[in-house]
């Protein structure tokens, strides 16, 4: 990762945007990203999150305030230049399959790049290996199924090498497995600690893996928090319509009957239960 | 009985050099009444099979029985209009379908196609709106400017305003955020439970029809794997997961795990925060006796 | 998986046809046309079916892919033998029906046309069969590239054209999809009255079209945010090579435009 001065990936300062000036999209948001963290954007639809992660990925210009990229203002003059540190992976997987096979889609940016021919050949292998696609590069996306197309699509994100990802809600249209592979991904990703990941998200367990979530309410920030402190606050999950992870609910529950906790995964709660029941 | 199938086999392109199998001998046995989920990877045949219960797609081997209709393989088609009016398929993304300027339009096609009168269906929209927890300011309404959640209500009150004994939806929570999907499922267990209508439901998300299917069906490759109420599909998870690709999801696992360890294990499960938070509570507060000794591994 | 369509779909069996230059394909294709415009005899049509086989055996696809790529367009083929069978006035009467007489050299001309048509379709699917639709793009972009000069901007056209090969498909299953739906509301387009299928096609027509509008916007998105530009450059991924086995590919399609010009 290249580092800037500031060590920040992104800064917003009184961000405001509207497709009519009566009806604001978004409105006055502060708020920054440190390099190398992953944010989950969350809120209730309609809120403005997808607006937010299109301003963040240079698709759409802010109307007021300022967007500063890893040091660098996002303006009409530098938004070339900033694109191409930025990828986005969006929700329909069947709509972001530009290639008519896999290696043709992921080699779809690098051509854009005007990169020599052995590098883009070289780039398409290595990522495609790393997302475990290389034996599906001559399929055409009809043959390959909704996780299996998330994959190229990221495939073919990371081959141009980003420093930022901003993922708009990549794995609600896969089915659970293929939404727990792709979390996975994101957590070796995270892991490697050579990106800056935003997550639009509603899933409690993308949430919960990230480091920290930003709540969006009718355009405006209504707070900016560890994933656990959202998980624990009802009344903000209820305006961002989420619901907490199995674990954390039941351990909530059991608190209210006096019980106290502090694993989540089955394994651990057993683990602890036990001690409990052949004492008692 | 709503549904009987007797060795039902389904294959695209039949009796061409391009068939493809998606259902092989099926025998399936829908009691009228029921609220079923069914389940599998993708690719299973499980939107496949849901086409067979409203005549959409007719067997290629074998026979469908849907209340009074009696659908077998290579017989001359019968005009099944009539059925798809007492079986209401719904869709994965149903509000893909909406073509109205209004939502009462909308909601009202399916009942004017059908042979009713303006004002009866204009009834019925209303009513199907109710039953979707919306509330007629709605009627007039565009629905392509309604919320993702509130159009694919719509949707589903479209498929309801034909007042279908049977409704069956594919991935009805497919893309909603977390407490619409906890909506939905709600509200597809009223129409089951006050209306006593007939459900069947593919999901892939198990734990939000746990609570309401009495019915779980697993596919596997165009077969079925599993057929059984919520208590069998819990104890067989393991297996599921590990045959059929089925993605086992945590309450499931969490019972389970901590069943397996108190000695649980032959209980009811217990699959919402607050029914296991309660049985382990009494399970603790009550004084230690018999019971323990068989648990074996804890530690 | 269901794949109905095999259009625009390559099958890959690394036969030495697959690894030809695709303007050397597209080429052959075009002298191809020619040749099968030209036929007019028996032994001409005999002549370019042979040679079709002769290249279809050579990529080592099943014919019956060929067959089922021609299936589609039988309704034409049966139009174009029965417009030669009620037009062409030549030879004996075989069979007379009041005025209107069926003559020898309607028959036979009426299945000369009928084959011509079959033979191009199928042996089009050579092209779309051996080639990835990307080759294909690269390769019309190189046949297109002397028309730069006349203000023709051929990656444009390219892209065009592969984005509509990519979506067609997809369009097409969820115009099904969006069929069934209606019909499970009761408006089925097999069993409906003729007066009722003119509605039908606006619940038909609204959806597809609000849907394919979602994609085409879905995909902009996609393209930009992978740095696409409009008319910037860009380097190709698949290198075209011209090797001696795509000049004697072309010269063979040559051979066949004289042998068929001396069979007329």
């Amino acid at each position: 990762m290249t580092m800037n001065s500031t060590g920040l990936a992104y800064e917003l300062q009184q961000v405001s945007f509207s497709y009519d000036p009566e009806h604001p999209v978004l409105s006055d948001l502060s708020f920054s990203i440190p390099q190398g963290s992953w944010i989950s954007l969350v809120g209730p639809n309609g809120c403005g999150k997808s607006t937010l992660a299109r301003l963040l990925g240079g698709l759409l210009a802010a109307n007021a305030g300022t967007i500063i990229v890893e040091g660098t203002p996002l303006l009409k003059e530098t938004v070339q230049q900033i694109r191409p540190r930025i990828g986005m992976v969006f929700q329909n997987p069947d709509n972001q399959f530009i290639g008519a096979t896999v290696e043709e889609d992921i080699a779809f940016g690098l051509e854009g790049r005007c990169l020599p021919r052995e590098e883009m050949v070289e780039r398409v292998h290595r990522y495609a290996e790393k997302l475990e696609i290389g034996h599906l590069l001559s399929k055409h996306p009809s043959e390959l199924s909704g996780g299996q197309k998330q994959r190229v699509a990221i495939a073919a994100i990371l081959a141009l090498e980003p420093g930022i990802l901003i993922f708009d809600e990549a794995s609600s249209m896969l089915d659970e497995r293929a939404r727990g592979e792709l979390l996975a991904i994101l957590k070796e990703m995270k892991g490697s600690g050579r990106y800056t990941m935003i997550s639009i998200t509603h899933d409690a367990d993308e949430i919960l893996a990230s480091d920290r979530a930003i709540v969006l309410h009718k355009g405006g920030m209504a707070a900016d928090l560890t994933p656990r402190e959202l998980f624990g606050d009802e009344a903000l999950l209820d305006a961002c319509r989420l619901i907490a992870p199995y674990g954390i609910r039941l351990l909530n529950e059991l608190r209210k009957r006096g019980i106290d906790l502090s694993a989540e995964s089955p394994k651990e709660v057993a683990d602890a239960i036990w001690p409990l029941y052949s004492n008692r | 009985m709503a549904i009987v199938f007797e060795q039902v086999s389904f294959a695209y392109d039949d009796r061409s050099l391009w068939r493809q199998s998606a259902l092989e001998e099926i025998c399936l046995t829908l009691e009228e009444g029921v609220f079923a989920a069914v389940a599998g990877a993708s690719g299973s045949g499980k939107s496949t099979l849901l086409q067979l219960f409203n005549g959409i797609l007719r067997p290629t081997g074998g026979r469908v029985r849907v209340l009074d209709w009696d659908i077998q393989a290579g017989e001359k088609p019968l005009p099944l209009r009539h059925l798809r009016r007492r079986v209401g398929l719904v869709f994965q993304f149903p509000e893909q379908q909406l073509f109205e300027d209004t939502v009462e339009k909308d909601l009202c096609f399916g009942p004017l196609n059908f042979g009713m009168t303006r004002a009866e269906a204009r009834v019925r929209a209303s009513r199907a709106l109710d039953m979707v927890g919306l509330d007629d300011t709605l009627l007039g309404r565009n629905p392509f400017h309604l919320s993702g959640g509130q159009m694919r209500k719509v949707a589903i009150a479209s498929v309801l305003a034909m007042d279908p004994d049977v409704l069956v939806l594919d991935e009805p929570t497919a893309t909603l955020d977390p407490q619409s999907r906890a909506e939905l499922a709600l509200l597809l267990s009223r129409l089951h439970r006050e209306q006593g209508k007939t459900v069947i439901v593919v999901t892939h998300r198990l734990q939000e029809m746990l609570p309401y299917a009495g019915l779980w069906i697993v596919m596997k490759e165009g077969r079925l794997a599993f057929q059984g109420g919520a208590a069998e599909l819990v104890r067989e998870a393991e297996r599921l997961e590990r045959d059929c690709g089925l993605a086992v999801p945590a309450c499931i696992a969490m019972w389970n795990e901590v069943a397996g360890r108190l000695g649980l294990s032959g209980e009811e499960p217990c699959l919402t925060p607050e029914t296991l938070a309660e049985r382990l509570a009494r399970l603790l507060n009550e004084p230690s006796g018999p019971g323990v000794g068989h648990t074996g591994r804890g530690g | 998986m269901r794949n109905k369509l095999l259009f625009g779909r390559r099958i890959d069996t690394g036969s030495w046809v697959h690894g030809l230059d695709p303007r050397a394909k597209l080429t052959g294709m075009l002298l191809y046309l020619a040749a099968i415009v030209l036929v007019g005899s028996w032994r001409a049509l005999a002549l370019a079916a042979l040679f079709s086989l002769t290249y279809m055996t050579a990529t080592r696809i099943p014919l019956k892919y060929y067959v089922k790529a021609a299936k589609p367009l039988w309704a034409l083929m049966v139009f174009i033998f029965a417009v030669q069978c009620l037009t062409v006035d030549r030879g004996q009467v075989i069979w007379r029906l009041g005025s209107w007489a069926l003559y020898t050299g309607g028959l036979s001309s009426g299945f000369i046309a009928a084959s011509r048509m079959a033979l191009l379709v199928s042996f089009t699917a050579i092209l779309t069969f051996t080639t990835t639709p990307g080759l294909l793009n690269q390769g019309l972009a190189g046949v297109l590239a002397p028309f730069q000069r006349i203000g023709l901007k051929p990656q444009r056209l390219t892209l065009m054209m592969s984005i509509a090969l990519r979506f067609i498909p997809t369009i097409l299953e969820e115009t099904q999809k969006i069929l069934k739906a209606q019909a499970a509301r009761g408006a089925d387009l097999k069993e409906l009255p003729w007066r009722e299928k003119g509605r039908m096609l606006v619940s038909l027509l609204v959806p597809v079209t609000v849907g394919a509008f979602r994609r085409a916007e879905e995909l902009v998105l996609s393209m930009e945010s992978r740095g696409y530009t409009i008319g910037a450059p860009r380097t190709e991924y698949h290198r075209l090579g011209w090797s001696r086995r795509d000049t004697w590919f072309v010269l063979s399609y040559v051979a066949l435009i004289a042998a068929v010009l001396m069979l007329r």
